[in-house]
């Protein structure tokens, strides 16, 4: 059964342009999804959509066959859905474990540590990791925050290929042994061919390949 | 993570955001602060004054044509007499006294009496006629009197006339002495009519007359002698007894005007027989350079105010453009923006709970010494009024009384108290150090402090997050990359 549900889905920017027309797609925990698509084919919008942080003009999103709206999208961003980002998106003020703990419904030490990062790393101000292990932190803080989906925009886009693996091999190990719904966008076919499911969106239109 | 924790955290990590904060704060506050007390303090002279001053209003026989009551009589020597059939009585006074906001009275009559005694001849030559004449002092209770009261004598035998004595009178010791008197003797006094009174006590005289001044029989502090009210009414006969005048003391001068038309509205008094005089020019005039003051302070505390708040204001938007991202990342995390204002609001608020305290220093050392300037610009715009404060100033510092009365009439018994408390009075530029206006900075300075900035913090927290907050989260997340 799916975890997550697009229905119908139009969306277009206030200049009127048209970037999504009629989405339809179902996503299920467990899984890795893929999302692919030339440049400006609108997969930010489709998952800036998804993670609640914007309203579709038209269509629903049901979360567990719930549209989202009926609880608020504060409610569902903070309980249902992480997004990771392609700039990390961390505070730049907090080492570590406090940007992990933003937002933590569990213990988030032996989380980071599972993801590489040492006892030293930890409480060093964010800014000074690397960009690998800032991702690490990110996608940390989504594992920390315990929400069934986890949406990332090109998280390896500013990664080297050897780390842009490693971070895919842990959203895939996040979706397959701890039941996550994992949602990457990326460019690459490489790193899409790692997921269960591939998807691509074209001409405003998503469809399985 | 909570709201709190967050702002500790930014607190604590953008050290150099939040000293500047600091000092802009520390400044707002001492400002304000400054204000605040100068206000205060003015406020408190305003009062200490009012209550230095007092104020106080007379009631007096009309013995004039208006007055139904006059009456004229002339005798077999042609001299002429008025009087009223309505004099001020104890009755008149006590319904005068239910009045609020009166303090206190004083009520005496002396009236010319020859004694069955031998009294000190005065060294002043008068006719022969008044020479045996003394005064007669009546009086409701000999303890309010200006003798007493200002310890020119102190009874030393016996006991205080008061309202229900009758047939009573207290002599000098040196008048008992000379005439072989003791407590309980009678003397007998002669005015139209003839009154006998028992002496209930003696005193002794502890300011005696200035040794080489020419000083008339009647005036000589020997030969004072205090009746009760009955005895007076004894010796006048048919006449009704009464004051010829009473002098009502109130607290505070600025009501002055209200009190007397509330007494004048008294159904149980004719008033067609009596006047009602007052004088509160002083108190205005001495008022008048504080009331400046103030309203320059506060109109200063308005301006800073509101300079403050959009000075506040413009710092934090500009910060707050460089935290949109911040904002972002937390929108995206599902951080309500309730708390994420929370934050912003608790991050200032912290560091002015500091700045505020700290305002208590740098504002005490800033307040004196402008509050003197600022008095002293103020008052000496006014030559006449800087010298009625400082002469004002000079009376209370000698606990002499400074309320304006006429010479006959002495202040009663709680205002030679007040005197002697020591109550500060604004120097007006040409005084000492000691005179100056004393301000410090109060606890109750201090929360107003807490209340206006809060409020300013509040405003400016409230402006510089609008335009981010009216933002969606994907808007701000794209404008940020
Ligand atoms: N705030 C905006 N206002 C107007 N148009 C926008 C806005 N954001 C994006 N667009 C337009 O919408 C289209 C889709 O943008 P989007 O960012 O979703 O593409 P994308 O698929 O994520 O591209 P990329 O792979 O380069 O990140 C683009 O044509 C873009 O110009
Ligand atoms: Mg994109």
């Amino acid at each position: 059964m799916s975890i997550l549900e697009v229905k119908e889905i139009l969306y277009a920017y206030k200049n009127g342009k048209s970037i999504l027309s009629n989405i339809n797609a179902e996503f299920e925990a467990g899984k890795m999804y893929a999302i692919l698509g030339a440049s400006g084919s609108g997969k930010t919008t489709l998952l800036s959509l998804i993670g609640g942080l914007d309203v579709p003009k038209k269509g629903e999103i049901l979360f567990e066959q719930e549209n989202i709206l009926q609880r608020g999208l504060e409610y569902y961003r903070c309980n249902h859905v992480s997004l990771i980002f392609q700039s990390y998106n961390l505070i730049d003020y907090m080492t570590p474990i406090e940007n992990a703990e933003l937002t933590a419904k569990k213990d988030v030490l032996p989380i980071l540590e599972r993801l590489g990062l040492t006892c030293e790393e930890v409480k060093r101000n964010v800014m000074k990791l690397s960009g690998g292990q800032q991702q690490r932190v990110a996608i940390a803080r989504a594992l920390s925050a315990d929400t069934p989906i986890i949406l990332a925009d090109e998280p390896t886009g500013n990664l080297d290929e050897d780390t842009a693996v490693s971070i895919i091999n842990i959203l895939k190990e996040s979706a397959h042994k701890l039941n996550k719904c994992v949602i990457v966008v990326t460019h690459s076919n490489e790193l899409a061919a790692q997921a269960d499911i591939v998807l691509k969106l074209e001409r405003g239109n998503l469809h399985t390949i | 993570m909570g709201t709190i924790k967050r702002a500790y955290l930014y607190v604590t990590r953008k050290k150099g955001k939040s000293i500047l904060l600091f000092f802009i704060l520390l400044l707002m506050a001492t400002f304000v602060l400054t204000g605040l007390s100068i206000a205060k303090s003015s406020q408190e002279e305003q009062r200490n004054l009012r209550e230095v001053l007092g104020g106080e209003f007379q009631i007096v026989t009309d013995l004039s044509d208006n007055n139904p009551y006059a009456k004229k009589t002339v005798d077999s020597e042609g001299s002429v007499e008025l009087y009223t059939e309505y004099p001020i009585t104890q009755k008149v006074i006590d319904n005068v006294m239910t009045i609020d906001g009166i303090k206190s009275y004083n009520a005496e009559t002396h009236t010319f009496v020859s004694v069955n005694l031998d009294v000190f001849p005065g060294n002043v030559p008068i006719k022969a006629e008044y020479n045996n004449l003394i005064y007669a002092w009546s009086v409701i209770d000999t303890q309010t009197t200006n003798f007493f009261q200002s310890e020119k004598f102190k009874l030393v035998e016996g006991e205080h006339i008061t309202e229900n004595k009758s047939n009573a009178a207290i002599i000098s010791n040196a008048l008992a002495e000379k005439n072989g008197l003791k407590l309980g003797d009678t003397i007998s006094i002669q005015s139209d009519s003839t009154a006998t009174a028992k002496i209930i006590g003696i005193y002794e005289i502890l300011k005696p007359d200035p040794l080489y001044e020419n000083i008339v029989t009647y005036e000589k502090a020997e030969n004072q002698i205090f009746i009760d009210f009955q005895t007076l009414q004894n010796l006048f006969g048919n006449i009704p007894a009464g004051f010829g005048s009473v002098t009502f003391d109130v607290s505070d001068p600025a009501q002055l005007d209200n009190i007397i038309s509330n007494v004048k509205k008294l159904s149980t008094i004719d008033w067609r027989a009596f006047e009602v005089t007052t004088n509160n020019e002083t108190y205005l005039e001495a008022a008048a350079p504080l009331q400046k003051v103030q309203t320059l302070v506060i109109t200063m505390i308005i301006i800073i105010v509101f300079v403050s708040a959009i000075i506040l204001s413009l710092v934090l938007t500009m910060w707050g453009r460089s935290r949109i991202h911040e904002t972002g990342i937390f929108l995206s995390l599902g951080i309500a923006k309730v708390k994420i204002i929370g934050q912003y609001l608790t991050e200032v608020l912290m560091i002015a709970v500091f700045a505020f305290g700290f305002s208590y220093l740098t504002s005490n050392t800033v307040v004196n010494q402008l509050a003197n300037e600022l008095l002293q610009q103020t008052a000496s715009a006014s030559k006449e009024q800087t010298e009625i404060v400082t002469q004002i100033n000079g009376y209370s510092s000698d606990g002499i009384s400074i309320s304006v009365k006429d010479s006959s009439s002495l202040p009663d018994a709680s205002q030679q108290q007040k005197n002697n408390v020591d109550v500060e009075i604004p120097a007006v530029g040409t005084e000492t150090e000691e005179t100056q206006l004393h301000t410090t900075v109060s606890t109750c300075s201090i929360l107003q402090l807490y209340i206006i900035g809060i409020a300013i913090i509040i405003f400016s927290v409230g402006v510089s997050t609008l335009t981010i907050m009216r933002l969606k989260p994907r808007e701000i997340l794209s404008k940020m990359s």
